[in-house]
Formats: C-alpha cells, structure tokens, sequence
C-alpha cells in the first residue's frame, strides 16, 4: 500500500488519477473537519472540493520530506480563510483569526445529534476561529503540536497555550449552555 | 516539576507524547497537587468530551464532483501539455521489446500518431488541431486498454506488474479493463500482481459495481497481505456493505490475529 507521501510524488510527476487516492483516504475526515469549523454541509462539502484541485494544482510545491496530512490541512485552512475573507473583504487578516462567530443558526440548520453533542457544537461555534481550528486539528487530525505549530506560523509552546486556553474556554461555554438548559 | 512547569505539559499529556520518564514525573506532581489535579482533570474531560461529536458523512454530489473535476483536469492536462505525452511515451518505450507481435503493431502505429501529435503542436492554437489530438489521446487509451490487457494475460508476473501499471495510466479505462483487474485480484497466482491490482481499483472508487465486488472478493482472498490491503481499500471507501465481510473474517479461526483486528477497526471506521 502506497503512503501518502509516495502518491504525492506520483502526483508530481504527472500521474493527476492517483488524486483518487488521496481523495478517497481523506475526504471524509476534511469534510467533517470543516462542518465542525463552520457548521455547514454544502459549503464543508464545496470546501473539501476546493481542497483536492488546490492539491492539484500546487501540487509542485508539496515537500517530500514533510507529512501530507499537515500539509492538506493548511490548505484547507487556507481555503476556509479565503472564504470568510470574501464574505467580509474589509476585514484585515489578523482579525479575523480572532474574530467572534456569526451569530448562531436557528434550530433547522443544526446538525441531528443527541442533545450533549449539540451542546457541545454550539459550545464550539462560540469560540473564536483559531481556537476552534487548534482544537479540531489536535483532537481529530492526528496532528502533533510541532506540526500545527509549522501550519500556524508560530511555536510550539505557543500551540500548547492555545490548545490550554481553548479547552478551558469552551469548557466554561458549554457549561454555560447546559445551566441554560436545565 | 513546580506547578508551572506542570501545566505547560498538560496539553502534552492529552496528546500522549510524553516521553516515560516525563509523563511519570508530571503524574507524580498532579498526585500531590490538587489544583493542578482540578485543571487536568478538567482540561481531560473537555478533550473527551468532544469526541462526542458526531461523524458526518458527506452527501453522494461530492465524490461525483470529485471525479468530474478530476476528469476535467486530466483532460485539459492532456491537452494541453506535452508533459503527459512524454511521461507516456517513457513509460511505453522499455517495454515494447517484450510485447507480443500484434501489440508491437500497435505500439508502432502509437509511436507514428505521437510523432504526428507532437507536429500538431507546432500549430498548437488551431482549433482542428486540437480535436485532433483529442481523437489521437483517445486512440492512445484506446491501446493502452488493449496493451494492459494483453499484458494481464501472460505468464510472467512482470507482463502482469506491467500491465496493472499502464492500467492505471490510462486517462478512459473502459469495462474490460476494470473486470480484468477483479479478476486478477481474485484469482491471479501471485501476492505481488494481486496487491498492485488492489491499487488500481483505488481508481475505480466511483464505481458501486467495483464496490461490491471487493467485499466479496475479501471472503475469497488466502493471503494476509492481501487481505489487509483490501480491508483498508475498503475502509478508505467507508463500503457500508463490506461490514459483514469484515465480520465473517473476525469470525473465521483461520485468520490470522492481526489482520481480524485490523477488520475489527475498520468495521467501527465503516459504521
């Protein structure tokens, strides 16, 4: 079984079917990747089509020396960035990083789970976006801190921080919610 | 280790990856420390906790747009770059002393229409041009389909190696290619030709028809090896229907431990 790594190189070297590869191994990992980000499927699923043709198409500049899982998922950061950016073009970068969330869906755009782990969604879209994204990308895309820390352009002890600071607060949101609740 | 020190390892100690030495000092603070104890068992719940969150499957529309992206890309590469031409041509060149008398012909009948192609380049802007190298990359599957089934039938595994490779090489895999290729994967004598055939038919993940005849052909396979690749060719479809392939060889005494567990966690990966 080919790595990852050894499609890319494939990839490089103009054989563009081995994407179905890739695309097969990791889509549905990216998919729920960018519904936890912004809780919505058609724009989670035009996110993950975006993902594969960027793939495509900067496909030359893949290192082979690094991992490509960290590699997809800054593209897919960038992706999703681009997006939010389009929406609000005034928006300097740095702040919408840090930006607060849109205001939330009503009841019939949520997602059908049981009532914790709709808390616990809703919990996650009142965090600011790079708290959000630290902790999808540490808890469910076997990234280690190092490689997020490549990914965000910062160190690692500022990962682990943040990743400490996002728990923490998103610990105190969704108690928040279940007082609201009971 | 002082409280700071500790803390600053915590999101460490959720990730696991701490060395022995480091995790064993750290447990040993959190033990004496109840303030640190409250914030890592805190900070552990909410880690937990959202694994709670629920695996979505995205809609069909996805893979089918996939695919027709892909497609689009493969053929405006074609088009217009000489690159895939070359990286043909190189992968043909070494073989064709090996190849029968008849797919010699045809080798040499794709070698002219290439020439032939590559003059058209010159004019490359032309419209009648262009569709004329269209019809040549059809063509050009068309040979290569017939190469890679030539080569599928020899009795040498490295005809047959060679063959799955220019299988997947091929920009319009027809029918026939794909029913060759389940066949080899069924029934071909070697582990080798059998592994690289469950490559190949990452390329046909589209397909339900390819689909289901993996999860039967699970049940079929003797040898570990190949039945790993399967299980994880499988999973990478998230196949809902091989579950109960998966479950009968979790079931069968004669399979090997390691690979019932890897159909074990690929059966909680698929439902």
């Amino acid at each position: 079984m080919l790595t990852d790594e050894q499609v890319m190189s494939e990839l490089q070297q103009g054989r563009l079917e081995m994407l179905a590869i890739l695309f097969e191994r990791h889509h549905v990992r990216l998919f729920n990747f960018f519904l936890r980000l912004c809780r919505d499927r058609s724009l989670s699923e035009d996110l993950v089509q975006e993902v594969f043709l960027r793939i495509l198409k900067y496909r030359q500049t893949y290192r082979a020396d690094s991992k490509f899982t960290a590699w997809m998922y800054r593209i897919g950061r960038n992706a999703h960035i681009d997006h939010v950016r389009a929406l609000r073009p005034e928006t300097p970068i740095d702040e919408v990083w840090e930006q607060e969330p849109s205001p939330e869906p009503g009841p019939e755009h949520r997602l059908e789970s049981d009532q914790q782990a709709d808390l616990l969604a809703r919990a996650m879209e009142r965090l600011p976006l790079r708290k959000r994204e630290v902790l999808l990308l540490s808890r469910f895309q076997e990234l280690k801190y190092q490689e997020i820390a490549g990914m965000m352009a910062c160190s690692v002890e500022s990962v682990k921080v943040l990743v400490h600071r996002s728990l923490q607060e998103l610990r105190r949101h969704y108690l928040d919610l279940q007082g609201g609740i009971s | 280790m002082n409280c700071p020190e500790a803390k600053n390892k915590l999101p460490d100690l959720l990730q696991d990856s701490l060395d022995a030495a480091e995790s064993a000092r750290l447990r040993e603070h959190l033990q004496s420390c109840p303030a640190c104890w409250q914030e890592w068992q805190e900070l552990h719940e909410t880690w937990s906790r959202l694994g709670l969150l629920p695996e979505e499957q995205p809609g069909p529309e996805l893979r089918r747009d996939f695919y027709r992206m892909l497609e689009a890309e493969r053929r405006e590469a074609a088009a217009a770059g000489l690159r895939p031409w070359r990286e043909r041509l190189r992968a043909w060149l070494p073989d064709l002393r090996r190849l029968q008398p008849a797919m010699q012909l045809a080798a040499a009948v794709l070698v002219v229409a290439v020439g032939f192609g590559a003059g058209l380049f010159i004019g490359r802007n032309d419209r009648a041009a262009a569709e004329k190298i269209e019809r040549l990359s059809s063509e050009v599957g068309r040979l290569q389909q017939q190469t890679s089934l030539s080569l599928l039938s020899q009795p040498s595994a490295t005809a047959r190696l060679q063959g799955i490779t220019l299988a997947t090489q091929n920009p319009e895999p027809g029918i026939e290619l794909r029913r060759k290729l389940l066949e080899v994967l069924d029934g071909d004598p070697s582990v080798n030709v059998r592994l690289q055939a469950v490559d190949a038919l990452y390329l046909y993940a589209g397909d339900p028809e390819v689909r289901t005849a993996l999860s039967a052909s699970l049940a079929r396979q003797t040898s570990p090896q190949v039945q790993v690749a399967l299980i994880d060719l499988l999973v990478a479809f998230r196949e809902k229907q091989a579950a109960s392939a998966l479950k009968k060889l979790m079931a069968d005494e004669k399979i090997l431990p390691e690979v019932q567990q890897r159909a074990r966690a690929g059966v909680d990966l698929i439902l």
